[in-house]
């Protein structure tokens, strides 16, 4: 009977707790502030359903890419394509060599043997038909592996040609204003987006054994001043990347043509050249994988890209999961080690642990917190865990104080005498008896915090100690505006989470006012 | 108690807090790396290290490593020495300046406190008038627009606005019309020359901070002033006013308002801490010549007598705040003495 009266007891208690909890739904503007939070946490659930890609994966697209929905139809988009099928379109062999050529859905190999000098052009017969606007940046990736049939080598190179079959047949130029009347034609419809002996030229003169290239990944990202040095003229005055021109846009892209993708192979074996180590019989087979090329649009998914190519609305909507998830999570272990912090203070109240809680209270109160997020970054590493962390540990003492005083009035009610003379100990006294008594407060106090939990983990990323890795509307807004989203006035980038951190703070303090309604006659009375 | 016994108990108790954040500091930065991730993770282990290659900060190598008592072992030697510095503000010489530490604070600390003290008062001082004003017209229109308003200033932090100025008065329209009506925070004004021309530039360039630092803070105050107005008006003392004659104004000014100045201060100086960290942001966001500006490279590039420096500096900033705000609160309420 005894133990049916406090299971009906607690239910009844909780249930008031909860009820009263519940009358903050009466009111507008907290039920405003629910949905706001409610949007916010859909969105955050259904991250993983609703994007498409990871929001760590970059050149999705080109950088600074518009929404889809906004850009007009002429604005480039992705467009991909794989070149599998080569056909042999030039060449010229010395007659002591003899060469291979094998073309499969697994890429093209190719074998060359013999002394002498071969140039050989491959040409797919496939075709991207380019419809939009020139897009400004290109890519295409391949696997080249290069064997030795022997153990000298010699002398070859390899070079991704892409092509442009229509303006080559227009003859088109890019007329290049270089400034004081100079003026330059440059050619268009012919670009060399790889060439292998520019970038390995050390290497060609060493002596490896059996492989020379053992599976290199191919992938050029146009336009890079760094990989594609390498233009399809001589001009001494204007050797590798020519500024003020745009390969991709000015020289391969022009709307309604046809884009294609060429493989120039140049082979010399020269037993007379000491440096060279060639020997009668050596050679080489090549083995290139499918081309892939991509041309990166303008316009892309729902919020477009930022600085990188990556999806903006991917790093929202885990943007929104971790402000969810990790502003309840911290405010709530936040105000939890203030409530048991404070309750043994209060408890204790005017004995030596509650004088050494109080002072350690004060001095965590009074750290300068910035300077100390600062050290720690610097010395134990820039991580989420270790930012929240420092955060938990420095932003108990307001909570402790006010449940301190709390509990020194509560030890000395009724109910908790009557539950020490019952034989209760101090813990079940502090947990089950008194800390049920705050839970208002607490949900308060936690709902008020999580916006500051948000906001403090934006700050840190601002000044630059914040996770770099992070899925956070912190991270978006700082790089940003560090990046260049400001000035490239790229504001699908940072007006969502500018906005989205905003909506959720309102959010939870309108919950919040609403409950410091419910919450202060409570303490007004206690 | 009286107010001398009162200031010298308060002043003793602060000293305490600092010589404990000093010694907590040299214990977070200093001895725990060495305890969890090795001895190679010292910070003035790595500030050593990374300078000591090069020829032009041997010098410098040599002057820190004695200050800091580097050979000697770390626990009670290296602590005591450092002790001591920190608490004569002895900090030696900064790396990239090569000039004392507090020479290139006191260049720049006067920059970050008009700035902050700027950004302190005058949120306060709009606070406190529209907080009177939406106390006294109570339950009406104007009353329930400046609580919102005070909501939604309250939850959005002043760096945040200042980043909505930068975009929407100085990027946006420098992209749209090529003008701009704040400057965009790339050229800080110069700390060095001082005439009327840089002075402008000087006053323009501070104006969107101390916009952005009204529009965030003030919210706050609205708010404050008027729940502690009209719970005041709710006083017995109120009705006695009001029954012999004195207009509403008259109860507000010569009554109320008096009453509500302790808490107040008492606000003020809680609100310290937070408003300097706001402040640091701010520094950094817009390029000002603060120290927010020098410390952030001191920190990322392991100055360590600049590191140290910016934490005691800060601390103390921090605490004097505090001590001030303490001694006008027991001028102003005479009560809290008696705690």
């Amino acid at each position: 009977m005894s133990k049916l009266n406090r299971i009906t007891s607690t239910i009844l208690r909780k249930s008031r707790i909860l009820s009263e909890l519940a009358m903050v739904l009466r009111k507008r503007s907290a039920l405003a502030g629910l949905a706001m939070i409610i949007v916010i946490g859909i969105l955050g659930a259904l991250a993983d359903v609703i994007t498409e890609y990871s929001y760590r994966e970059y050149r999705l697209a080109d950088s600074y890419a518009y929404p889809e929905w906004l850009a007009p139809s002429n604005t480039p988009r992705n467009i991909e394509k794989i070149f599998t099928v080569f056909q042999v379109d030039k060449q010229s062999i010395d007659p002591g060599i003899a060469v291979e050529y094998v073309s499969l859905s697994s890429g093209v190999i190719l074998r060359i043997k013999g002394v002498g000098k071969a140039q050989i052009v491959l040409k797919s017969k496939d075709y991207i038909y380019y419809p939009y606007d020139p897009a400004e940046s290109l890519e295409i990736r391949s696997a080249l592996v290069v064997q030795n049939l022997s153990k000298s080598m010699p002398w070859y190179n390899l070079q991704i040609i892409i092509e442009n079959t229509d303006l080559l047949n227009r003859n088109a130029t890019y007329r290049l204003n270089l400034g004081e009347g100079l003026v330059k034609y440059i050619p268009r419809g012919f670009y060399i987006a790889f060439d292998l002996a520019r970038s390995q030229v050390v290497q060609l003169y060493e002596y490896v054994n059996m492989r020379i290239v053992p599976q290199r990944s191919v992938s050029v990202v146009l336009p890079n001043p760094l990989t594609n040095l390498v233009q399809p003229y001589v001009d001494p005055t204007m050797r590798g990347v020519i500024e003020g021109v745009n390969a991709v846009k000015d020289l391969i892209l022009e709307k309604d043509t046809r884009i294609t993708i060429s493989i120039s192979i140049a082979y010399y074996c020269n037993p007379d050249d000491i440096l060279m180590k060639c020997e009668p019989g050596s050679g080489l087979e090549i083995s290139l994988e499918p081309v892939k090329l991509r041309i990166l649009g303008k316009a892309f998914g729902i919020l477009g890209t930022n600085h990188m190519g990556n999806d903006v609305w991917a790093q929202f909507v885990y943007g929104a999961r971790s402000a969810i998830v990790l502003g309840v999570g911290v405010a709530t272990a936040i105000i939890v080690l203030g409530l048991v912090i404070g309750l043994i203070a209060g408890y204790n109240y005017g004995s030596l642990i509650d004088a050494v809680i109080t002072f350690i209270t004060d001095i965590v109160y009074f750290i300068p917190w910035l300077p100390l997020v600062m050290v720690i970054g610097m010395v134990y590493g820039r991580s989420l865990t270790i930012i929240y962390g420092t955060l938990i540990l420095l932003s108990w003492p307001g909570t402790a104080r006010v449940i301190r005083n709390w509990a020194a009035v509560l030890k000395e009610a009724p109910f908790v005498e009557a539950a020490k003379a019952l034989g209760a100990g101090t813990s079940r006294i502090l947990f089950k008896h008194i800390a049920p008594q705050l839970v208002p407060y607490l949900v308060y106090s936690i709902v008020m915090s999580v916006p500051s939990v948000i906001m403090f983990e934006a700050g840190v990323q601002l000044i630059g100690f914040g996770d770099p890795t992070a899925a956070t509307w912190g991270r978006m807004i700082s790089e940003a505006y560090r990046e260049g989203g400001f000035l490239h006035n790229a504001w699908w980038w940072f007006m969502p989470p500018i906005l989205g951190i905003i909506a959720i703070s309102i959010g939870f303090v309108l919950i919040g006012v609403a409950l410091d309604e419910i919450v202060n006659p409570r303490l007004r009375r206690g | 108690m009286k107010l001398g016994t009162f200031i010298a108990k308060t002043g003793l108790r602060l000293i305490v807090t600092y010589v404990t954040i000093i010694a907590l500091f040299f214990f977070i930065v200093r001895i725990l790396p060495t305890l969890i991730l090795g001895p190679h993770a010292d910070p003035l282990l790595i500030a050593l290290k990374r300078s000591g290659d090069d020829p032009r900060f041997s010098h410098w190598v040599e002057e820190t490593a004695k200050l800091y008592g580097y050979h000697l072992p770390l626990f009670p030697h290296q602590f005591l020495t450092y002790m001591s510095n920190t608490l004569l503000l002895n900090f030696g010489i900064s790396l990239y300046t090569q000039k004392p530490v507090l020479e290139d604070i006191a260049l720049r600390l006067p920059y970050t406190l008009s700035l902050y003290t700027a950004a302190t008062i005058l949120p306060i001082i709009i606070g406190y008038y529209l907080g009177v004003v939406s106390a006294k017209h109570r339950g009406g229109k104007l009353d329930s627009f400046l609580v919102q308003l005070s909501i939604v200033s309250y939850v959005i932090p002043a760096w945040l606005v200042l980043l909505l100025i930068y975009y929407f008065l100085a990027y946006l329209p420098k992209r749209l019309w090529d003008t701009y009506i704040f400057p965009l925070p790339t050229r800080p004004p110069s700390i060095t020359v001082l005439d009327f021309e840089s002075l402008k530039y000087l006053l323009w360039y501070i104006s969107p901070l101390i916009i952005a630092a009204v529009a965030a803070w003030t919210g706050s105050w609205i708010y404050f002033i008027r729940q502690l107005i009209v719970s005041e008006l709710a006083q017995d003392y109120v009705v006695t006013a009001l029954a012999k004659g004195l207009t509403e104004t008259e109860v507000l000014t010569k009554h109320v308002i008096p009453n509500t100045r302790p808490p107040l201060i008492m606000r003020l100086a809680y609100t310290l801490p937070g408003i300097f960290g706001g402040a640091y942001i701010f520094e950094l966001i817009s390029n000002w010549p603060g120290i927010a500006q020098l410390s952030l490279n001191a920190f990322t590039n392991w100055d360590f007598p600049l590191m140290v420096a910016f934490f005691t500096i800060s601390t103390v900033l921090l605490l004097i705040s505090l001590f001030i705000a303490e001694i006008v609160i027991a001028i102003v309420d005479p009560r809290v003495r008696l705690r």
